[in-house]
């Protein structure tokens, strides 16, 4: 069924009084994209973890440090109740200790492997995330999270810069069909 | 009334209800109607249908309302229960997929039928005349005759929900192995109901629906509940139940604001409506008259956790699919292995969800579906994805089991009150049903022509138990109507009432015992 035969517009210009104020309502205005391209300062995140989630962010989901994927992160662990995926693992406590946690145990395995992650091959960054994903990657100090949990944290994130905008569904060349449009990235 | 330097008093009303979301506003919406004052306290924020905005990211905002609300999980961890569930205005029914399905009348006697799991102290015949008033109140679409294996009811107001690419891709399938599938009975419009537009399809129902399409608190109890002077005060966190000092009798709750202003709500009737952290209240609630929390002199507060083991079948096609579009919950169900029989393996109900609506991140989205890729086959995969996948959902029957439970923590909330701790896991009958499912699943999937199969691992959702009703006072927290056993002025309503899971999802069901428990509270009203 083609659901064209439904007059979109005229629904959501008459559903509801608060529709109309949806247009006026406050939203984020926070772009992570446009965020990195201006160099905003990060509050949360250091300089050695912004370069670690782009390296392996970007590796997981090709063009997440393009779309900013380091501020998105940065942007939700500085709010009250981030909306980053690690809220359904249903952590004890707030989310910005299990992102310092996860990125230092991935330096720490770098480092003890003598390596930088960015500085490998392709093919050497496509074994070490294997070994991430599979919890295999030695040294791990699983204390923050398992190895695996780091693969999602980064996957998941790159995936939402990525994929998760209006620009994203472009991409996939699928139509974005919002009821209540989002005034920036989401 | 004893007041502290800190305490402010509110005015008494007749009732106060703690939670704004499905149970919580469909009481205070009757209670209201019939003249009665009420207030609402509500532990999340405001969410009205202009932050309902249509974005994967921002639905998540509605699931789980932040540290506040937290809920530990005891190791090892393979349950969890956050996205089911929700803080805000409306509370989980705020983002709720609105699948509206009767219970059969074999899961109202699992004990007395099997001898596990527990029983309901009610029969079907007894929700039924409910289950008919609710689906005309709020609006349901559906196919009563095409549903076969629909408990016997009054037809639904509206059509079934269309089919769309998807769902028509996978009922080969189903068709192809014999099993009978029927429109998905929902609480959303596929016509205009009652001066609330018919659905847009737009599958962006996980993040609220604002058009009223769909039948969520904000669009149906809670404007009953305001249009008939019912007040709804967010922000507001229930921190125990106040009684008499023979503890008979409730006098009110005492909740604090975002202030750390502790407020007294007195009332001459106490509501429960707080999913989660109702048992946690009951708990905090502990007296010289209750030491072991509120109405807990049998320690079944807490007991018999339940949520709904769940798996998806996915698959790739090379027809067109656009899973994109359609809504949240699924296009159509099949019921046609509902039947618990022990000689299956395992004893559970379970049914089959066709083709829920997919976004590209998320939770449940296409990225989340194949974890594994990564790196340059994501993109390719991705794209194809976007247009020639769908699945099916396994929503299947936990047995009820008292170690499932809530208890305190030993952790406290910012106001010093002792978090809520979950232990929950599942068994090998659950793990039975998982593989038994997987299979069948697999073959359906691959019976409607797909290209690649997988499924996921054993997930689950709904939040359900936890206060169970029973007709036995030693082994249940409250009788048939959600009044407790020790004090008759504190009812409980919502999901914690449900002694078992079922097979289906539980909202219809959760509307029906409520209204059903609302008529007799106001029936036996004290003059």
């Amino acid at each position: 069924m083609n659901p064209g035969h439904l007059n979109r517009r005229h629904v959501l210009q008459t559903g509801s009084a608060s529709l109309a104020v949806a247009a006026a309502a406050p939203l984020s205005l926070f772009d992570p994209r446009q965020a990195r391209a201006q160099g905003i300062p990060f509050k949360v995140l250091a300089p050695d973890e912004v370069a670690t989630i782009e390296a392996l962010s970007n590796a997981l989901v090709p063009g997440a440090r393009d779309a900013g994927v380091s501020h998105y992160i940065d942007h939700e662990l500085a709010s009250p109740s981030p909306r980053l995926m690690l809220r359904f693992a249903q952590l004890r406590g707030p989310m910005p200790p299990y992102y310092h946690g996860a990125l230092a145990a991935f330096a720490a395995s770098m480092a003890a492997q003598g390596s930088a992650f960015a500085s490998l091959s392709p093919d050497a960054q496509h074994a070490l995330i294997e070994a991430l994903r599979t919890g295999t990657i030695k040294p791990w100090d699983a204390s923050p999270v398992p190895a695996p949990v780091l693969y999602a944290m980064m996957r998941n994130d790159g995936v939402d810069v990525v994929y998760g905008s209006v620009e994203g569904f472009k991409t996939l060349d699928i139509p974005y069909m919002p009821h209540i449009m989002p005034k920036t990235t989401w | 009334m004893a007041k502290t330097k800190n305490t402010h008093a509110n005015a008494h009303v007749d009732a106060v209800v703690v939670g704004s979301g499905i149970a919580g506003a469909l009481v205070a919406a009757k209670l209201s109607a019939k003249g009665k004052k009420v207030v609402i306290l509500e532990s999340g924020r405001s969410v009205q249908s202009a932050d309902m905005i249509s974005s994967d990211i921002n639905a998540r905002s509605l699931h789980w309302g932040g540290g506040m609300a937290e809920l530990q999980l005891a190791s090892p961890v393979t349950i969890r229960t956050y996205f089911s569930s929700g803080s805000q205005t409306g509370g989980t029914a705020s983002h709720y997929y609105a699948a509206f399905f009767r219970l059969h009348d074999e899961d109202f006697h699992m004990k007395s039928t099997f001898g596990q799991s527990n029983d309901w102290p009610i029969a079907y015949a007894d929700l039924r005349p409910y289950y008919d008033r609710i689906q005309e109140e709020v609006g349901i679409s559906g196919d009563a005759k095409a549903e076969v294996w629909r408990p016997e009811g009054a037809p639904y107001p509206m059509p079934g929900l269309p089919t769309f690419q998807a769902a028509s891709v996978l009922k080969r399938g189903f068709d192809k192995l014999g099993l009978r599938t029927a429109p998905l009975p929902v609480a959303i419009n596929t016509a205009p109901y009652k001066g609330r537009p018919g659905c847009l399809y737009d599958g962006w129902c996980d993040a609220g629906c604002p058009t009223g399409a769909l039948a969520n608190p904000q669009w149906i109890y809670l404007r009953q509940a305001f249009a008939h002077g019912a007040t709804l005060v967010n922000d507001a966190r229930v921190t125990r139940v106040l009684t008499t000092t023979n503890g008979k009798r409730a006098t009110g709750v005492e909740y604090v604001d975002p202030e750390g202003t502790v407020h007294e709500q007195h009332a001459d009737l106490v509501v429960l409506a707080a999913l989660t952290q109702t048992p946690r209240i009951m708990f905090n609630s502990a007296t010289g008259a209750h030491p072991n929390g509120l109405s807990n002199r049998n320690g079944m507060v807490g007991k018999y956790i339940l949520v709904h083991p769940t798996l998806n079948v996915y698959g790739l096609f090379e027809d067109e699919t656009n899973p994109y579009q359609g809504v949240s919950i699924g296009l159509m169900v099949s019921q046609d292995d509902y039947e618990k029989d022990p000689k299956k393996g395992y004893l559970a109900s379970y049914q089959w969800l066709l083709s829920p609506a997919v976004k590209p991140n998320g939770l449940n989205g296409l990225a989340s579906s194949r974890p594994d890729i990564y790196g340059a086959a994501l993109d390719p995969w991705m794209k194809r994805a976007a247009k020639h996948f769908t699945f099916i959902q396994m929503v299947g029957e936990m047995i009820a089991r008292p170690e499932n439970r809530i208890e305190l923590s030993s952790d406290k909330d910012a106001f010093g009150l002792p978090l809520s701790r979950l232990t929950i896991a599942f068994s090998d009958n659950e793990r039975a049903l998982y593989t038994h499912a997987s299979a069948v699943g697999k073959s359906i999937v691959t019976a409607a022509s797909a290209t690649e199969v997988w499924t996921s691992p054993l997930v689950n959702q709904h939040f359900m138990g936890g206060t169970i009703m029973g007709k036995d006072p030693d082994t249940s927290v409250t009788d048939s109507y959600g009044i407790t056993h020790e004090i008759p002025n504190v009812m409980i309503a919502g999901n914690t009432l449900f002694p078992t899971s079922a097979g289906v999802n539980p909202t219809f069901t959760t509307h029906a015992i409520t209204l059903r428990a609302v008529e007799h509270v106001l029936a036996h009203w004290p003059a």
